[in-house]
């Protein structure tokens, strides 16, 4: 065989290795980490919830409205307030508050939330809501009882439950859940806040190619599931005993200011939602940690505990943190801060041997 | 002169960085009333606060006593009324009050407006009230009573004050009250414009305890004071905040409600143990 005769099949058989290489290289799709799970899922064939909206059909004018509801009580300037006590953002966050969404850790969303600037606050952040399967979870049934077994399965079931209950406002007309819908799936997880290998992504890329297999599909979706918890744990947790509080080692009063402002605050500062106001005054320290010692209404242990009941004449009330909402630890914390407010004095962390 | 530049630097930044941090001092009173007159404190946008206050009769003097226990079996004035925020700074508010003066049966309506507000970059609170008052009760037949009422105007009477107000610290705050009352209709020997300048105080025993007092002094033409038996008001107080409600009790020897009746028409002497108990609820909602 001559020489170029040689060169010449050389070639073809390059090129065309190089074609079919190529064609099944693109048959494996690049998968982009601004992609919403749920549509991942979708494409997966995941059973979806009532509530999914696929990004390609999220309407920015609902979005909008969504969004002008959650944070206003508003969904435009000529619409009917949804509640005159709260809104949505009082008692719920709408970006990530955990740094790892497999975890439901108080202490560890502290942190977090100081960093990125948001609240600390007792309403699971609506951030990832749509990525739930399960709302008012573990002892909710406790404060709102029945109410909430048609929650718990179905998220427009459970907007509609924090909007009349723990909102004391209206229910949501078809018009703005629609609105809200939209706007929570506009705020679902991503694929970049599961922080995957890359080795899972390529996995994930290959499971969404027109020739995956079910089972890979299948592994695709756990996967994609392990990373995040699709419900949010609530543990009631009853006030202190009179004889274990002040008890924690080393509280950290610097912590203790992170929620005094982050949380406290939220809603007892001037122009706050209640008429209970909180200030960084040595009064109102003095007056919280007088009251500490007590099982009375104002005393921080039991209030955030216990929270209070809407009655009548006055239907606004403060829902109670729950064990994955804030720690024992975290109620010490901010304690400590407010013991040392209250004397005046510079806070600092003890270091050293307790005397108890 | 590069020193310079940069001092002129440091100083341009400080006055930027501190313009951004203004800090607004809150909680000057506790309530939108000191005792009788208005404070600085506004309701916040969107908040009525509801309002009923009663003033016994004289504790000591001729009618006081054991036998009407010490006042309470007498009822001075009593008011009741709805205020609400329009918005932070500007409030209004009606209040039907029995009346404690020559007039019965009055309504009220004011504006209040906050003109300044304290805070790190203004030494002091300022606001303005307009008032006006109508009273519905039946006009005399007697020609000469002050109740005569010969026209609509003359059942009407409208008060404007000015309040300047500072917080010196978490517990003790004062305020400044120039006061002018205008009464259409009044009686012999009486004067239509009435000119006060009164001063009220704030002594904060706990976060939910204070101590409220206030004086104003009445300028009085000459002998409306003789001719009237008129005093200064002068009122001493205990005020509970709960978390909503604010409770006032008082010790005042004013008789009646509002700028129009207080200023002008203030005839019990505390010397001869006429004063009396009062107290205030007010409940703030949202709306």
């Amino acid at each position: 065989m001559k020489l170029k005769t040689k060169i010449v099949l050389i070639s073809f058989f390059f090129v065309t290795g190089c074609f079919v290489l190529t064609s099944f290289v693109n048959n494996i799709k690049k998968i982009e980490s601004a992609e919403k799970v749920s549509d991942i899922l979708y494409k997966l064939g995941d059973k979806m919830s009532l509530h999914f909206i696929a990004s390609n059909k999220l309407d920015s004018n609902k979005v909008n409205s969504g969004y002008n509801l959650v944070t206003t009580g508003f969904m435009s300037p000529n619409s009917k307030r949804q509640s005159k006590h709260f809104v949505c953002t009082n008692c719920h966050n709408i970006g990530r508050e955990d740094p790892d969404l497999t975890q439901s850790n108080p202490e560890d969303r502290l942190t977090y939330v100081a960093e990125k600037g948001l609240n600390f606050l007792p309403g699971t952040t609506l951030f990832g809501q749509v990525n739930k399967k399960q709302w008012y979870n573990g002892d909710y049934y406790k404060k709102y009882g029945d109410l909430v077994v048609s929650s718990r399965d179905t998220l427009e079931n459970a907007i509609q439950l924090c909007a009349t209950v723990c909102s004391q406002g209206r229910v949501l007309d078809e018009k703005e859940m629609d609105a809200v819908m939209h706007y929570f799936n506009s705020i679902g997880y991503t694929l970049k806040d599961l922080n995957l290998t890359e080795l899972e992504k390529t996995y994930l890329s290959k499971s969404l190619s027109s020739n995956a297999l079910d089972e890979d599909k299948k592994g695709a979706m756990k996967i994609i599931k392990s990373k995040y918890l699709d419900y949010s744990p609530a543990t009631f947790m009853e006030p202190m005993a009179l004889d274990k509080r002040r008890k924690s080692i080393y509280p950290n009063p610097f912590n203790g200011k992170k929620i005094y402002e982050l949380s406290c605050l939220t809603c007892h500062k001037e122009g706050g939602v209640t008429n209970y106001k909180l200030s960084n005054e040595k009064l109102t320290f003095k007056h919280l940690d007088y009251w500490s010692n007590t099982h009375k209404v104002f005393s921080v242990y039991d209030i955030t505990r216990k929270g209070t009941y809407s009655k009548n004449g006055y239907k606004p009330y403060m829902p109670n943190y729950t064990k994955e909402r804030m720690s024992n630890r975290q109620l010490e914390d901010l304690m400590e801060f407010i013991r040392q407010k209250s004397e005046g004095i510079k806070l600092s962390q003890f270091v050293g041997t307790p005397s108890f | 002169m590069k020193k310079l530049l940069l001092l002129a630097l440091i100083f341009y930044t400080t006055t930027v960085f501190s313009q951004d941090e203004i800090e607004y001092t809150y909680n000057t009173f506790n309530s939108s009333r000191v005792i009788n007159s208005h404070s600085t404190e506004m309701l916040e946008k969107r908040t009525m606060d509801f309002r009923i206050g009663h003033r016994f009769g004289d504790i000591a003097g001729a009618i006081g006593g054991p036998g009407t226990l010490f006042g309470i079996d007498n009822s001075a004035d009593i008011s009741i009324g709805l205020e609400y925020g329009i918005t932070n700074n500007l409030n209004f508010g009606i209040t039907r009050m029995k009346g404690a003066g020559p007039y019965r049966q009055l309504y009220e309506g004011f504006l209040k407006y906050k003109i300044l507000a304290q805070s790190s970059k203004t030494p002091l609170s300022l606001v303005g009230l307009i008032k006006y008052n109508v009273t519905s009760m039946k006009a005399s037949t007697d020609k000469t009573s002050p109740t005569a009422f010969p026209d609509f105007v003359s059942r009407t009477s409208g008060s404007y004050q000015l309040m300047l107000a500072r917080k010196f610290s978490e517990r003790f705050s004062m305020q400044l009250v120039p006061t002018f009352v205008h009464r259409n209709y009044v009686g012999f020997n009486d004067q239509n414009s009435t000119l006060a300048i009164g001063a009220g105080a704030r002594f904060q025993i706990s976060k939910l305890i204070g101590v409220i007092g206030e004086y104003h002094y009445i300028f009085f033409e000459e002998g409306v004071q003789d001719n009237l038996g008129l005093t200064n008001p002068i009122a001493l107080g205990v005020e509970f905040d709960t978390g909503g409600h604010i409770f006032q009790l008082n010790f005042t020897n004013s008789r009646g409600f509002g700028e129009a009746q207080y200023i002008p028409s203030t005839s019990s002497s505390v010397a001869d143990g006429e004063f009396r108990f009062g107290f205030t609820i007010a409940r703030i909602f949202k709306l």
